[in-house]
C-alpha cells in the first residue's frame, strides 16, 4: 500500500479556499481581546473596567472578579501520589502568576476597538517575589508559586532497581553530562483561535477550535462550564499545524465560550502572535543530568538520571505538568541493551508560561542525552561511535524487548538500520573528508543518533502514569450510503498532516472502493465518535486501527447480507477486490454497490441477525506502544570566524512499520528534523529574573527558514509491529525526536570536545564558549 | 473619531471601492472586508510571509501596509491564481504532486512570492529558488518538497 496518492484535501488549501478559523465569519460576531498580565508574579488588588466600557463599539469587559464564580478552574487529575493539582482560572482574579496571563477581557464589535479598550483597563498589581527557574522552585524553602501547596513540585516519579548502586558502580568507566534542553514553542504558522456560538434554539453552543483534540476539548468545556457534553459541539475546521502545541484546553477557549453563552452572540479570538509566543503554551525547559556506567569495551552497564522540569504556573489540560518527567524516564534508555537503570524525574512549578506538549514530548531527551554520553564514551575508550553503538542496540531476536527505563517495545531491527544510515551517508567518506578538513584547520564534524519512539500509546500506558483526563482510544464510524459510497468519521482530526488521504488509502485498500467514492470525516464531536484526538504520533496507529477493524466489521456483514441473499452458509463467502462471489455460480456476484442496495431498499428481506443500513462503529484501545525507529546522521562545519553552524548533510534511517503513504511520511520526518535543527540552534524562549519574556517574536524566536534547512534524506525500513492493527507504527514525532541530538553530537565532534554542560540551542556564541572554554 | 478613506483597489482583476480607516491592514482589509480569506495572517510583524500578496507586479507583505496605500494599485492574491475557479495554476498543480505543503497555511503566501519571482527568472536555479523562499516561514515541510515542487514546475514550463 506504500504509494504516494496525492493529497485530495491540498486542492482548497492550494486555491486559497481553506477555511481556518480566523477565515469563519458570521454577520453577528463580536471580537474579544485579552489584557494580560506585565507581571510575573503578583496580587490583583483591583480591575477598573469602566473607562474600556464606555468606549463606542465596546460591549462588555469582564474581569476574574465577574466571572471566577461562574467557570472552574482548569484542573486536570493525575493520579499518583507524587501529584500536586492547581486552580488555573480561565481569567485570574486573585493572582496572576505569569507574563501574559489574561486578567480581563473586552468584547467588541470588531477586533481593533477590542485592543484599543483592552488598553484603558486599569489593573492594579502588587508584585510579589518571582519564581525565575526550577532550580530556584525546587528548593525547600522557596516562595510558593500556589500558597495552598506544600512544595513547588508539582510531580515527582521514580523509576529503577538497585537502589545502593551497586549494579552501577560495576562498570569500569563513568562518563557524565548535563543536557539542558531549552523553553521552546511550535510556532504553528497558523496560531491558535475560537469562534463560540450559542443556539439557544438547540440549547447548543457550538465551538469552533484550531484544536487537536475536540472530544477532550468538549470534556474540559462541561468541567469549566459545568453544562453537558450534548450541549456542546467542537468543530476542528482547517488548522495550521498544531504540533502538540493545540492539545491543550485554552483558557481563552473557556471564556469565548462563556461569553457566547452570556451574550447569545457569536464570538471570535484569534491569538495573535505575540500571544502565542508568549501566552500560549511552551515545552520542555529541562535539566537532565545523567551519567553512564560501562565496560571497557564499551558494554554499556547502565545509567542514572535525574530531570528537572520547569513546567511554568499550572497543570495544564488533559496531560498536566507530568509530561515531560513521565515521558523522559521512559526515554532515555532508547534502543539500547543494558542492565542498569534509575530514574527520578521532577516537575517544578515557577512563575512562567504553562508547560504543554510538542512535537517529541521526552523522547527529544532520549537520545540528547543518551546519544551524548556515548560520544563521550567513545571519546573516552578510543572506540568509533557507529561501532559502540552497535555493541549496545538490542538485536532483532530480543523482541518484544524490555527496556532498562521499563516500556516493552514490539519489534525493529536497530543494527541494520544503523547500517543503512552508515551505508546512505557513506560514513568512512565522512570520517575522510572529516580529517582533510582538519589537516585544512576547518571544523567539521559528524553526528549521529539512534533512537526509538513510542506511538499511538493505549491506555495501559497512560493508566500507568494515571493521566486521567485521556481517553487513550480511538474510534471511527464507517459507513456505505445505498449507492455503495463509503464515508468514514474517525476520532483523530488533521493539522495538515494527510489523514483524510491515508484513512481513504486504507479504506480504499480494504474495501476495494475507488478513492473518489470515499469520504473521510474528521474534527467535529457531532459527527465523529468519541476519541482522543490527534497527538503522540496516534493518528494512524490509534485512528487508523480503528478504521481497519471497522472495514472487518463491515466486510463480516457484508457477507452476511450475501448469504441471506443467495440462502447459502456466510462461511462459503468472502469479500475480496470489492465484491462477494457465489461459490455456486460462478458468473454472479454482489458488488459493493449491490449490497448497499440489499441493505436498504426493503425489496429483499434480510434474516432477523441482520440489521438494516451499512454502518458500523469501532472503538480501539492501542496497544500500550508500539515503538518506531531511527538513526539520524549529520555533517556539519562550524565557521570557524563567525561560529556558524552549515549543515551540510543530513541523512535519516527511519522505521515506522507499515506505511500507507511514503511521500506523507517523508513529509513528516522532514518537517520534524527542521523543527529539530531550531532547537539544535536557534530556537529559546528566554526570560529574565523577574520572569519577563525577553524573546517575544519572531524577530526574538528564530525558527528555521530555509537556509538553516538542508537537503534531507530518507532511506526507510519496514518492521510491521506486531501488537498494532495494520503493523502501523506512529512517525509524527521522530524526525524532531532525532535532530537535536544528532546535531549536538555533529558540533561537538568538530570542536573535538565532549559534552560536559550542553545547553541548547548552540548559538554561536554557545559554541564559541565551548571551544574556547571546555577545552582549556 | 472617524478617520475613513475611500480607496479603490483593483484584486485579481476585479476594481472594489470601499471606505475604510486609516489603520485597517492592508491583510485585514483583503481577509474582512473583501473576504478573500486566501490570504493568511501569521505574525503581524512582517517576519513569516503568510500574508504576501502581489501588490503592483511584487511581493508584499500585506500585515506591513494599510489598506489606504494601495489605492489604485493592483493586487494578486491567492484567489487570483488560476485562471477557472475550479482549476489549479501550473506551480499549485506541482506543489500538490510533489507533496510541497501539509497544512496548508503558508502555502498562499510562498505562491505569491514565487509567481514573480518565476516570472522574472523563469529558469531559477536551485540556489535562487531558495533564496526567493527564504522570507516565508513553513513549520510543515522542511522546505524541500516545496524547492522540488518549483522545479517540476520550471521544468514543465520550459
Amino acid at each position: 500500500m506504500t504509494t504516494s496518492v496525492l493529497c485530495n484535501e491540498q486542492l482548497p488549501l492550494l486555491r486559497g479556499e481553506g477555511r481556518y478559523i480566523d477565515d469563519i465569519q458570521f454577520s453577528n460576531m463580536l471580537h474579544v481581546a485579552f489584557v494580560r498580565s506585565p507581571y510575573a508574579h503578583a496580587r490583583i488588588n483591583n480591575v477598573d473596567t469602566e473607562v474600556a466600557k464606555r468606549q463606542p463599539g465596546v460591549v462588555a469587559v469582564l474581569s476574574g472578579l465577574n466571572i471566577h464564580a461562574d467557570i472552574q478552574p482548569i484542573r486536570p487529575l493525575l493520579k499518583n501520589s507524587g501529584f500536586q493539582s492547581t486552580n488555573w482560572h480561565a481569567i485570574a482574579w486573585d493572582k496572576v502568576r505569569y507574563v501574559g496571563e489574561a486578567v480581563a477581557v473586552v468584547v467588541a464589535s470588531d477586533r481593533y476597538i477590542a485592543e484599543d479598550a483592552a488598553e484603558h483597563v486599569i489593573v492594579e498589581y502588587e508584585p510579589l517575589p518571582v519564581i525565575d527557574s526550577a532550580a530556584t522552585g525546587i528548593l525547600a524553602d522557596s516562595t510558593r508559586v500556589h500558597d495552598n501547596l506544600n512544595s513547588n513540585i508539582l510531580l515527582e516519579t521514580q523509576s529503577g532497581i538497585d537502589k545502593d548502586d551497586a549494579a552501577f558502580k560495576k562498570g569500569d568507566i563513568k562518563v557524565r553530562a548535563n543536557f539542558r534542553h531549552p523553553r521552546v514553542t511550535g510556532i504553528p504558522i497558523e496560531n491558535c483561535g475560537v469562534i463560540a456560538d450559542y443556539r439557544a434554539n438547540t440549547d447548543e453552543l457550538v465551538v469552533w477550535s484550531s484544536t487537536q483534540i475536540p472530544h477532550v476539548l468538549r470534556d474540559a468545556l462541561c468541567d469549566s462550564l459545568g453544562i453537558s457534553a450534548h450541549q456542546i459541539r467542537v468543530i476542528a475546521p482547517d488548522v495550521g499545524g498544531g504540533f502538540g502545541t493545540k492539545m491543550q484546553a485554552l483558557p481563552e477557549e473557556i471564556i469565548v465560550s462563556h461569553l457566547a453563552r452570556l451574550l447569545h452572540r457569536p464570538i471570535k479570538w484569534t491569538q495573535d502572535r505575540m500571544e502565542n509566543i508568549k501566552a500560549s503554551f511552551h515545552a520542555r525547559d529541562v535539566l537532565v543530568e545523567a551519567e553512564l556506567s560501562a565496560n571497557i569495551d564499551g558494554t554499556i552497564v547502565g545509567m542514572r538520571a535525574k530531570a528537572i522540569c520547569d513546567v511554568g504556573a499550572y497543570n495544564s489540560f488533559p496531560l498536566t505538568a507530568g509530561l515531560e518527567p513521565f515521558t523522559i524516564g521512559s526515554a532515555l534508555a532508547g534502543p539500547y541493551d543494558f542492565e542498569y537503570y534509575s530514574y527520578e524525574g521532577y516537575a517544578v512549578s515557577t512563575n512562567k508560561c504553562p508547560m504543554g506538549a510538542y512535537r517529541g514530548v521526552g523522547f527529544v531527551l532520549g537520545p540528547m542525552v543518551m546519544e551524548g554520553l556515548l560520544d563521550k564514551l567513545s571519546q573516552k575508550i578510543g572506540m568509533d561511535p557507529a561501532l559502540l553503538r552497535k555493541k549496545n542496540l538490542a538485536q532483532p531476536t530480543d523482541f518484544p524487548f524490555k527496556s532498562p527505563a521499563g516500556p516493552i517495545y514490539d519489534s525493529g531491527d536497530y543494527p541494520a538500520l544503523l547500517d543503512l544510515a552508515l551505508e546512505e551517508s557513506d560514513y568512512s567518506a565522512w570520517r575522510n573528508l572529516q580529517s582533510e578538513a582538519r589537516n585544512e584547520g576547518r571544523l567539521l564534524g559528524i553526528g549521529m543518533s539512534c533512537f526509538i519512539e513510542m506511538t499511538g500509546m493505549g491506555r495501559d500506558t497512560y493508566r500507568k502514569r494515571g493521566m486521567v483526563n485521556v481517553p487513550a482510544f480511538d474510534a471511527a464510524r464507517l459507513q456505505v450510503d445505498r449507492h455503495g459510497h463509503l464515508e468514514a468519521f474517525i476520532s483523530t482530526p488533521s493539522q495538515g498532516q494527510g489523514q483524510k488521504t491515508t484513512f481513504a488509502q486504507l479504506i480504499s485498500s480494504a474495501l476495494g472502493a475507488p478513492l473518489d467514492d470515499i469520504k473521510v470525516h474528521l474534527g467535529d464531536t457531532a459527527t465523529t465518535p468519541y476519541g482522543s484526538g490527534t497527538f503522540a504520533s496516534r493518528s494512524l496507529v490509534s485512528g487508523g486501527g480503528a478504521l481497519l477493524k471497522a472495514t472487518e466489521m463491515l466486510q463480516d456483514k457484508l457477507v452476511r447480507i450475501a448469504a441471506a441473499y443467495w440462502q447459502i452458509d456466510n462461511k462459503d463467502l468472502q469479500y475480496v477486490d470489492g465484491r462477494i462471489s457465489n461459490p455456486n455460480q460462478s458468473s454472479e456476484h454482489l458488488s459493493l454497490k449491490d449490497l448497499a442496495d440489499l441493505a436498504y431498499t426493503p425489496f429483499q428481506e434480510l434474516p432477523p441477525s441482520v440489521e438494516p443500513g451499512l454502518s458500523v462503529h469501532v472503538s480501539y484501545n492501542p496497544p500500550p506502544a508500539v515503538s518506531s525507529s531511527a538513526v539520524h546522521m549529520a555533517l556539519v562545519e562550524i565557521d570557524k570566524n563567525t561560529y556558524e553552524v552549515k549543515i551540510k548533510d543530513y541523512v535519516v534511517a527511519e522505521d515506522c512499520g507499515t506505511k500507507v503513504n511514503q511521500a506523507i511520511v517523508e513529509g513528516q520526518v522532514r518537517g520534524g528534523v527542521t523543527q529539530g535543527i531550531g532547537i539544535a540552534l536557534l530556537e529559546e524562549l528566554s526570560y529574565d529574573s523577574e520572569g519577563q519574556l525577553l524573546s517575544g517574536s519572531l524577530m526574538d524566536y528564530l525558527v528555521p527558514g530555509i537556509y538553516e534547512t538542508p537537503v534531507i534524506k530518507i532511506v526507510s525500513m519496514e518492521t510491521p509491529s506486531p501488537w498494532s492493527v495494520g503493523g502501523f507504527k506512529g512517525v509524527g514525532e521522530s524526525g524532531t525526536i532525532g535532530a537535536p541530538a544528532t546535531i549536538t553530537n555533529a558540533i561537538l565532534d568538530a570542536l573535538e570536545i565532549s559534552a560536559q554542560d550542553i545547553q541548547l540551542p548552540l548559538t554561536p556564541e554557545r559554541i564559541f564558549r565551548l571551544k574556547n572554554v571546555t577545552k582549556s | 473619531m472617524s478617520d475613513n478613506h475611500l480607496i479603490k483597489v483593483a484584486i485579481n482583476g476585479q476594481e472594489y471601492t470601499s471606505s475604510v480607516e486609516a489603520r485597517m491592514l492592508l491583510s485585514d482589509f483583503i481577509r474582512l472586508e473583501l473576504g478573500l480569506t486566501g490570504t493568511h495572517v501569521g505574525c503581524e510583524h512582517g517576519v513569516c510571509g503568510a500574508c504576501t500578496v502581489i501588490l503592483n507586479g511584487r511581493s508584499v507583505r500585506s500585515c506591513l501596509m494599510f489598506a489606504v496605500q494601495a489605492h489604485r494599485q493592483h493586487i494578486t492574491t491567492v484567489e487570483g491564481m488560476a485562471t477557472e475557479a475550479t482549476d489549479l495554476h501550473p506551480l499549485q498543480e506541482a506543489f500538490r504532486e510533489a507533496h510541497g505543503l501539509q497544512c496548508g497555511f503558508c502555502t498562499p503566501g510562498i505562491l505569491m512570492s514565487l509567481i514573480p519571482f518565476l516570472d522574472d527568472n523563469p529558469r531559477p536555479s536551485e540556489e535562487e529558488i531558495r533564496a526567493a523562499i527564504s522570507g516565508n516561514l513553513c513549520r510543515c515541510t522542511g522546505y524541500q518538497n516545496i524547492v522540488t515542487a518549483v522545479k517540476l514546475y520550471v521544468e514543465r514550463n520550459s
